[in-house]
């Protein structure tokens, strides 16, 4: 039986259920660019310092509650620039990108959020960002909070060292082996799988 | 070379590896390999639905009847990225005539006899190459009783549970027998042993169960037949029965009218995503259809189509819904081969899955890496609660492991 013939064998009753696309109607954009200047306020050094503290983060315990799932940061989270954390310097071209993503993230507008997204998306894997870079700005998206810059710089640090040995991502992500080499050699053998080439 | 990166960040770039990285990385540092071994992590890690949704495949080879694990990553990529896992421990040396009962999480659970035909399941980490034995309880003997076991992973606890239920196997013995014995028994990895008999009874004695589950969301669902006894003899009908693995109680899904009523078909259980399907295969081989219960409304199932075929088998789903058929193909003075398809019937495209059309036994799951199982020695034997470790007989091939 050829496999096309299930063509004509199958009788699709009632609808499929799929998973919930949301139907938006085609909207005109708002001039967010426009609007969110009108409402940016830039607080200057001595007034963010007193009111806009980023909470002390304990580096022993690594905060696996941070969601896991890129969610829309809230509307109301971030509508400035947070000047109390300059964005460093990551080179001018990809600034541009990422300070214009923070912006956009802040929108209310659903669409908005989706297409800065999208773009980001696209940039990172048009553009070959080099891992210091990568990590430059995962710095900066953790520092400030945004999670779905965080994700999408994370994600792509993983694309390049998932399939690197054990020494060089020590090198590039600067960790010192504590290990002594027979207790290294002590774990590899715990599976020796993972590490035949 | 770089400023020093603090381990928070570092943690978030571990926790978006996948499984064979991170058992690579372990030995990356001291603070690393703590994290990747802790508890916490590798439950977060496997509770994670940002990891792609795979299938797994199983099918016995043609050649030499091994048993072949592939996976494919079910996104835009489908079939194209196949992972294959090499198993030794799960070599037929060490489990006779075993067969999957069910996967969770990432897990899958075999079960057949051991060297010694004692009856254990066998719960996997294909991805890990870990596995952890269960000797069953004591079984009952005869004909009057029959068993099923149900495997699930909790998903408050990420504890994987085994679920064994007793059951009367035939009607004529309903009235003389007033209870059960060791009517249902659960084992929990965490405690290491089984319990039994738990606080929950099956709803009514006369309840006959299917072999097949699934699991969808920590709760087991099994297809069941129940009888009742009119003056004209038994009224069957088929129903699903449900053992919540984290509270540990049962419950009873009625299904239509249609599905019910068991005159000329067979009916066999599956999942897409988290609403259960139903299949139902005429029994003159002249086709299928397939219903679902879509999820949040329970007790509601829908007719989703319809294949008017014989040498069709549906033998699972992707994750958007799509069935995977298995399309049999009679070649005079040969063995039966088989096409593998997934197809979609909005679209009517066909995707050919490429595996050996010779293969027995093909069955298909769905499955994601999962860390669980990490924290468990090697080899480790469940038997009357105490952990055994196995010893490590080498396979015939020879192969060390």
């Amino acid at each position: 039986m050829d496999p096309m013939d299930i063509n004509n064998l199958l009788t699709k009753e009632g609808d499929k259920t799929s998973s919930s696309h949301r139907v938006t109607s085609s909207l005109m954009l708002p001039n967010w660019r426009d609007d969110f200047l009108t409402k940016t306020v830039y607080h200057t050094m001595a007034e963010v310092n007193e009111t806009d503290q980023a909470p002390t983060v304990d580096p022993k315990t690594p905060n696996l509650d941070d969601s896991t799932t890129s969610s829309q940061p809230k509307p109301e989270q971030i509508t400035t620039i947070n000047v109390a954390i300059p964005i460093p310097d990551m080179g001018p071209q990809l600034q541009v990108v990422v300070e214009e993503f923070i912006l956009k993230s802040g929108s209310d507008d659903d669409e908005v959020r989706t297409a800065a997204r999208n773009d980001l998306r696209d940039f990172i894997e048009r553009e070959e960002i080099g891992i210091t870079t990568l990590l430059v700005v995962v710095k900066y998206a953790h520092e400030v909070k945004n999670a779905y810059l965080l994700d999408a710089f994370c994600e792509r640090v993983v694309d390049l060292i998932k399939d690197k040995k054990v020494v060089e991502v020590r090198e590039i992500l600067g960790i010192v082996n504590d290990f002594t080499p027979e207790e290294e050699q002590a774990l590899r053998d715990e599976h020796p799988w993972a590490f035949e080439d | 070379m770089s400023d020093n990166i603090p381990f928070e960040i570092q943690s978030e770039i571990i926790k978006r590896l996948p499984v064979k990285s991170l058992i690579q990385f372990r030995t990356v540092s001291k603070p690393w390999k703590s994290l990747i071994d802790s508890s916490p992590f590798i439950n977060k890690y496997s509770s994670q639905h940002t990891h792609t949704q795979r299938l797994l495949i199983t099918y016995d080879d043609p050649v030499d009847s091994a048993t072949t694990y592939v996976s494919i990553a079910d996104d835009d990529t489908f079939p194209q990225q196949k992972v294959s896992y090499s198993f030794p421990l799960l070599t037929t040396n060490n489990l006779k005539y075993s067969s999957i009962i069910g996967t969770s999480h990432g897990l899958v659970c075999l079960y057949g006899s051991d060297p010694i035909d004692k009856e254990i399941a066998v719960v996997c980490n294909l991805s890990i190459r870990k596995a952890v034995g269960v000797v069953m309880p004591d079984l009952p003997s005869g004909i009057t009783f029959g068993i099923v076991v149900g495997f699930g992973v909790c998903r408050e606890t990420m504890d994987p549970k085994i679920v064994k239920i007793t059951y009367i196997s035939s009607w004529d013995d309903m009235e003389s027998i007033s209870s059960i014995p060791s009517q249902v028994e659960v084992f929990t990895l965490s405690s290491g042993a089984w319990r039994g008999p738990c606080s929950s009874n099956l709803p009514r004695k006369s309840i006959r169960f299917n072999l097949d589950s699934v699991v969808i969301d920590g709760v087991l669902y099994w297809l069941a037949a129940d009888g009742v006894n009119t003056r004209s003899g038994y009224n069957y009908y088929m129903l699903i029965i449900s053992f919540d693995l984290t509270s540990e109680e049962f419950g009873e899904i009625h299904l239509p009218d249609s599905l019910a009523r068991v005159d000329d078909y067979n009916l066999s259980i599956s999942k897409v995503r988290n609403s259960l399907v139903v299949l139902r295969r005429f029994l003159d081989d002249s086709g299928f259809s397939v219903w679902m219960m879509p999820d949040g409304v329970p007790q509601s199932f829908i007719r989703m189509f319809t294949i008017k075929s014989p040498d069709l088998l549906i033998k699972g789903f992707r994750k958007n819904g799509e069935p995977i058929i298995e399309m049999v193909q009679h070649h005079p003075g040969q063995r039966d081969g088989s096409f593998f398809v997934a197809y979609d019937p909005c679209s009517k495209d066909i995707v050919n899955l490429e595996i050996d059309v010779f293969a027995r036994s093909f069955c298909v799951f769905p499955y994601m890496e999962t860390l669980l199982l990490l924290d468990q020695p090697d080899f480790v034997i469940y038997d009357q609660g105490k952990a055994t470790l196995q010893s490590v007989e080498p396979s015939d091939e020879g192969k060390n492991y």
